[in-house]
Formats: structure tokens, sequence, C-alpha cells
């Protein structure tokens, strides 16, 4: 059936009908698309790497956590697709305890963070560089 | 097999999360990028229930959802960081070499993925639907698991106490 489309659309002229039969491809091609496990580890790929650039790229301490949290959250979505995928439900234990440490991680880095702001008054990471050497 | 609505699903909230991932980290303001995360966390927690994990989820929205960014609106709120040009982001070359590394991360990543796992699990596995309630999960965690959950809590207490000794006035 495509290919005879494709005849039909070579040797047609019409634009319109040239476009609708892109159209009806491009729609066969998607509905041969099922969701396997790469989809949610290229989804969680890409949102760990969105967070490493917001780690590198912005100054403000506040911002710097929460691109922490955007990382943690990247690798739960990977261990939960593996628990899901495989059957296997330690993955989704694993998640459990990430979002502990998490919580815990971030009272502790908010409580720095208004300590580090009630000393310095400011936030920019550049600034704040006693220990560096 | 079929044009499945979890199809659709996944690509309107997979794009939903890297669109508000790529908001978050391009706002000026502190507030903005954190009402923006909390819109990540809700589109992360609907991937979780499209993966059959529905105890995940529904703990991502009360913990991160609820309590992280309610303690980082909070914490934005109380320094009151009115002055924005002292946070001045300014473009220099290392920051482009970090945004270039971080897409050749990403890359890495994904072909890994890609390759590695291609057509090798086509579809969740059929016990998946049971691994994610919160019976199963439970009693993992208080059978197998139950050393671990102890020291977590001991761990959420060693916070609590953290955070109130560094976020104090005055050591007396």
């Amino acid at each position: 059936m495509n290919l005879w489309l494709f005849i039909l659309m070579l040797s047609s002229c019409d634009i319109r009908f040239i476009l609708l039969v892109l159209f009806l491809n491009l729609s066969l091609l998607l509905i041969n698309i099922m969701i396997d496990i790469n989809f949610y580890l290229i989804l969680s790929a890409i949102l760990f790497a969105i967070g490493v650039i917001g780690v590198l790229v912005r100054r403000n301490a506040i911002i710097i956590f929460m691109c922490i949290e955007l990382m943690l959250n990247a690798v739960n979505i990977s261990l939960v697709s593996f628990s899901s995928f495989l059957g296997n439900s330690s993955g989704q234990i694993f998640v459990f305890f990430v979002m502990t440490v998490a919580a815990a991680e971030a009272a502790i880095g908010l409580a720095i963070v208004i300590s580090l702001f009630r000393n310095k008054e400011t936030l920019n990471i550049d600034e704040i560089n006693i220990l560096k050497w | 097999m079929q044009f499945t609505l979890e199809f659709v699903l996944f690509v309107i909230f997979g794009l939903g999360a890297i669109a508000t991932a790529v908001l978050m980290i391009t706002r000026k303001n502190p507030i903005m990028s954190a009402i923006f995360l909390v819109v990540n966390f809700f589109t992360v927690a609907v991937i979780y229930l499209l993966l059959k994990a529905q105890f995940i989820a529904i703990i991502q929205v009360l913990v991160y959802m609820g309590a992280i960014m309610v303690l980082f609106l909070f914490v934005i709120m109380l320094l009151n960081l009115q002055d924005e040009k002292k946070l001045s982001e300014q473009f220099t070359y290392k920051k482009i070499t970090a945004v270039l590394l971080s897409i050749l991360l990403a890359m890495l990543l994904g072909t890994t993925f890609w390759f590695g796992f291609s057509g090798k699990y086509l579809r969740l596995a059929d016990t998946a639907e049971k691994l994610g309630t919160a019976e199963s999960l439970g009693k993992l965690l208080f059978t197998v698991y139950s050393f671990p959950v102890i020291a977590a809590g001991m761990l959420l207490l060693a916070g609590i106490v953290g955070a109130v000794v560094l976020a104090k006035k005055k050591f007396d």
C-alpha cells in the first residue's frame, strides 16, 4: 500500500496530496512505536543532564540545591523503570531510600544556606570561597 | 503494537518534564524556578504512575511536592533576595564549556541506553502492577529491609538535629 501511495505521490503534483501521504506515512510510523524501557531511560538521561547544566552554570546556591533534587529525580525514574520492566521490586525500595536521603539533605542544605546568608549576606557561590585553596 | 493512551501520556508528560526542567534552570527569580520544579515533580509523578509504581508516585507528591518544596519556598521567602544584581549571571567560556560537556554526557548516556537496551524489555513485567502497591512494598520494607528502614530513621533524626543546630542564631 505504501509503495502505491509513494508512486501516486511522485506522479501527482498536488502539494496537498503529497502532504497528506507524508502525514499518513508518519502516523503509520508512530503507530508502530511502543514504549519500551529505552524511552524512560533516555528521559532520565536528559533530565540528569539538565540538572548537571544547572549545577555548573547557575551561581545561586538555592537553585543549585534544586538542580541536585532534579538529578536525584532523574535517577529515580531510571530505577523505577528498571524495577517495573524487570519485575523486581528492589528498585522501588531504593527509590524510597533515595527520597529519605533527599529529604534529610534538603533540610541540612537549607540550614547551611540560612547560616551562610546570615554570615555573608550573599548566596552567590563565587563569593563564598573561604574553603577555596 | 497500538497507538495507545500510554504512549500519548508518556509523550505529553515526558516533554513537559523536560520543558519545565529547562524553564527551571533558566529563570532569574528563584521563586519562579521553585514553582517550575514543583510542576516538574508532578510530571515525574505521572511518569511513575505510567510505570505502575503507585506508592512511589504518591510518596513523590507527598514528600517532594509537599514537604521539600515548601521548605525551599520558605527559605527563599525568608532570605528576601531583593538584590538580583548581586547574583549576576554572565556568559563565560567556562559556562559554555559546561553546557557542551553536559550535552555530551546526555548523548553518551542516551546512546548507551539506546544500544544497550533496545528490544530487550518491550513491555512492563506482568507482576509490575502488584509490585508497586503499598502492600507489597510495605511487606518488603518491614521484613527484608527492616534494618535500612531503621538506619533511614536515624539519618532523618540526625538531619533534624543538624538542621536545628546549623540554623540556630548563636552557639551558647
